[in-house]
């Protein structure tokens, strides 16, 4: 370096050693992993996240807050003290939702109401729902199954031969599938799977020719199992769960005498489900939920058979801790799930033992671009999901309010907004795993951190240094980059600190390792897309 | 033109292309905030600037060397330039770090040695008696507080920060050396400036300064 002489000069002459050294920007983008509490944070990858809190990932490998609900129908006025939703169905151009006390109500597309049916059933805790040849069959396990006809009236589902309902199964889980409906969670018969005459739903074993309804007993097929947790149609089979693994049957098959002889011989221990309301198939893929956590199935190629997997594998010790304080009767009745076609999320809803707190495993899955990425939701406490035609989402609070869940195209960004409440702000949290830049035990000097953000909420970020969590070496409040600036919009005071703005954020600190965390409450949307750190990268000596 | 330190603070942010403003880079302004002090700290000890410049008069007490009352705005010994005795022109200098002291005897003040306290120095023979001048330079009390004005010349002290910051970040060994280029020239200008002033050749005796030039 050609010195300045002659002039002032402030650094003592040096010997001319090169000062090659500079600043190195490096760069975090792919958020694709999601959650894992199976690696130790100190041995994963950046792409994965030790905490994903209300933010999921997109396919693109961001990482976004997820959206809000919004007030689709108020059921209120229109319940008795006491009375609370149970669950809820597409059908037709409405949701039929069915109450504690066995009412039933229909919701159209504008959010208006009507009663359906009252005094048919007696309280229920448990709905299951099945399309049958332009009908909807309910049933609850504890009193004859409804049939709902295309204009919406309902009466019990009876053998239309006889008008007489007294071969008709009392089951909780219901499906229809190959032209059959099948019932099963028949309370005297725990591993019992009923299957209706072919294209006549009210026909069942015991009613008068003609009639190839029959039902057959599984539980043998898995030695350890007895109980019927739930049913699936599953591309063309159907999925029998026990809690100690799945049944698989093939329907449509005669012999000789035409006798309906369902086939039941293929099972599968160690991947179970204890929910009928957990299960959700979508495409060539089935997912459940067992004590463990979340196994697949997925039909194989070749041999048209069914491949298990563990599909939580990288979340499971979390699933298990919330299903581990609930019981059987929670299990099957409480824990549900729904798959949000918008956003590939299979979302599994557990709640706590008291019924008062959920916690919502998010799955966000699209195989034809390998995405796989767990992360969890919070600040909810629904009782059931539906899914619209279209797709849309709705959630059902036991109270009778039914919300509807942002998408892209709707992307609400706050919880519970109503027509007078603008709702609530949307709690996250992510947690990066520890990062060394590629080389663990070489010291780096961080100078500046910047980041490429999306949405407009503010966001505290947090960076721990060399294993040491007690205390954040550094932390920030940063706005997301489409905040506006003074006179667009709302901005904290000061104006924050925008990260779309390029120019320099210092973030001075020295570490061998180090993690970013970020939290906040968001109310106008966040994802993050890259992180940028400018560093030097020094020697292996800590002064 | 002086500038409170928040607003020095502001124009290193700038020069330094980072997000400028109070309270928005949480990390930088306490590193800035110290390259500035350092600037100040820097150039006030870099010459006797003529505008720090105080004379205060003591009396000696005529048994410890030492003046009676401590001094006030003159707060170290670095920070004295010149002691004359009273009917001098001639500064006292400071006691060779060889020389005996044991003999020296008398009342006027021949020598003196520095101290660490507020008294500054301490006079020989001890027990002198004159009045002194004492020409020092008045060092601002404590660090810079974010509203407190820096009392020198902004640019001067934002090319030394900024040109101090930019070489631990080993960004822009460029950008590090036009910032020093720019703080050398500066000063350089306003150390020209501060001597402009008459230079007294005689110490011994009046000098004929020209007071106009017709």
């Amino acid at each position: 370096m050609r010195r300045n002489r002659g002039s002032v000069s402030l650094l003592p002459r040096l010997p001319s050693v090169p000062m090659r050294n500079s600043l190195k920007p490096i760069t975090l983008r792919d958020f694709s992993g999601g959650w894992n509490v199976i690696d130790d944070d100190m041995n994963m990858s950046h792409k994965f996240a030790k905490k994903s809190y209300n933010m999921f990932t997109q396919p693109d490998g961001t990482v976004q807050v997820r959206y809000g609900t919004k007030l689709f129908s108020d059921l209120r006025t229109r319940f008795a003290g006491g009375e609370t939703i149970i669950n809820g169905y597409y059908f037709q151009d409405s949701f039929v939702v069915v109450s504690s006390l066995g009412n039933l109500y229909r919701v159209l597309a504008s959010g208006a109401h009507s009663l359906l049916s009252t005094g048919i059933w007696n309280d229920t805790d448990f709905v299951s729902f099945a399309i049958f040849n332009g009908h909807l069959i309910v049933c609850n396990g504890s009193d004859k199954p409804l049939d709902i006809d295309s204009d919406f009236t309902v009466e019990l589902l009876q053998d239309p031969a006889t008008g007489s309902n007294l071969n008709v199964p009392i089951c909780k889980y219901v499906i229809s599938i190959n032209r059959y409906l099948v019932m099963a969670g028949d309370p005297l018969f725990p591993d019992r799977v009923h299957i209706s005459a072919r294209d006549a739903r009210g026909t069942w074993f015991g009613d008068p020719p003609p009639n190839d309804a029959t039902h057959i007993d599984i539980g043998s097929v898995l030695p350890s199992a007895n109980t019927i947790r739930g049913l699936m149609g599953f591309r063309g089979k159907v999925v029998a769960m026990f809690a100690e693994g799945l049944v698989f049957g093939t329907l449509g098959v005669y012999n000789d005498t035409g006798s309906h002889t369902p086939s039941f011989e293929d099972g599968v221990e160690g991947f179970g489900s204890v929910s009928h309301r957990a299960g959700v198939a979508y495409g060539d893929d089935g997912l459940f939920v067992d004590l463990e956590g979340v196994p697949s199935i997925k039909r194989t190629v070749l041999s048209a058979s069914f491949k298990p997997e563990r599909v939580s594998d990288l979340i499971d010790p979390e699933v298990k801790k919330a299903l581990s304080t609930l019981d059987f009767g929670i299990l099957e009745n409480n824990v549900f799930s729904i798959y949000n076609k918008g956003d590939a999320q299979f979302m599994l809803f557990i709640p706590n033992a008291t019924l008062t707190a959920q916690r919502v495993f998010v799955f966000n899955y699209r195989p034809t671009i390998s995405q796989q990425a767990w992360c969890e939701f919070g600040g909810w406490n629904f009782v059931a999901a539906m899914k619209s035609q279209a797709g849309a989402v709705f959630f059902c609070q036991a109270d009778g309010r039914i919300w509807v869940y942002g998408n892209k195209e709707n992307p609400l960004t706050k919880d519970f907004i109503t027509g007078t409440d603008d709702g609530d702000s949307i709690a996250f949290d992510y947690e990066m795993p520890w990062v060394d830049f590629g080389s663990r035990v070489n010291t780096k000097t961080s100078k500046y951190i910047s980041f490429d953000t999306r949405g407009k909420s503010e966001f505290t970020c947090e960076m721990f240094v060399d294993n040491i969590l007690s205390e954040a070496a550094l932390t920030t409040d940063f706005s997301g980059g489409e905040q506006g600036g003074f006179g667009s919009g709302d901005q904290p005071y000061g104006g924050g600190r925008n990260t779309s703005n390029k120019k320099l954020y210092a973030w001075p600190s020295k570490f061998e390792i180090m993690k970013l965390h970020f939290y906040g409450t968001a109310d106008e949307g966040l994802s993050f897309v890259a992180i940028s750190m400018h560093c030097l990268s020094g020697g292996i000596m800590r002064p | 033109v002086q500038r409170t330190l928040q607003a020095l603070t502001t124009l290193v942010e700038r020069e330094l292309a980072q997000y400028a403003g109070a309270s928005v880079q949480l990390y930088a302004e306490p590193i800035i905030q110290q390259r500035i002090q350092q600037a100040f700290d820097y150039i006030f000890t870099l010459t006797y600037w003529p505008q720090f410049r105080v004379r205060e008069l003591k009396l000696l007490n005529a048994a410890t060397g030492m003046v009676t009352i401590p001094f006030a705005n003159i707060k170290q010994w670095d920070d004295v330039q010149f002691v004359f005795r009273q009917w001098s022109d001639r500064p006292i200098p400071e006691l060779p770090e060889g020389f005996s002291t044991q003999n020296l005897i008398g009342t006027q003040a021949q020598w003196l040695e520095p101290r660490i306290d507020a008294y500054l120095f301490t006079v020989y023979p001890l027990t002198a008696t004159d009045q002194i001048e004492v020409i020092g330079r008045n060092r601002p009390a404590a660090l810079f507080n974010p509203t407190d004005v820096v009392p020198f010349d902004d640019w001067a002290i934002v090319h030394y920060a900024a040109w101090t910051y930019l070489v631990d970040d080993a960004s822009n060994p460029g950008a590090a050396s036009k910032q020093q280029a720019l703080f050398d020239t500066r000063i350089k200008q306003l150390k020209d400036q501060s001597e402009k002033g008459v230079i007294y050749l005689n110490p011994r005796g009046a000098q004929d300064i020209p007071q106009r030039w017709s």
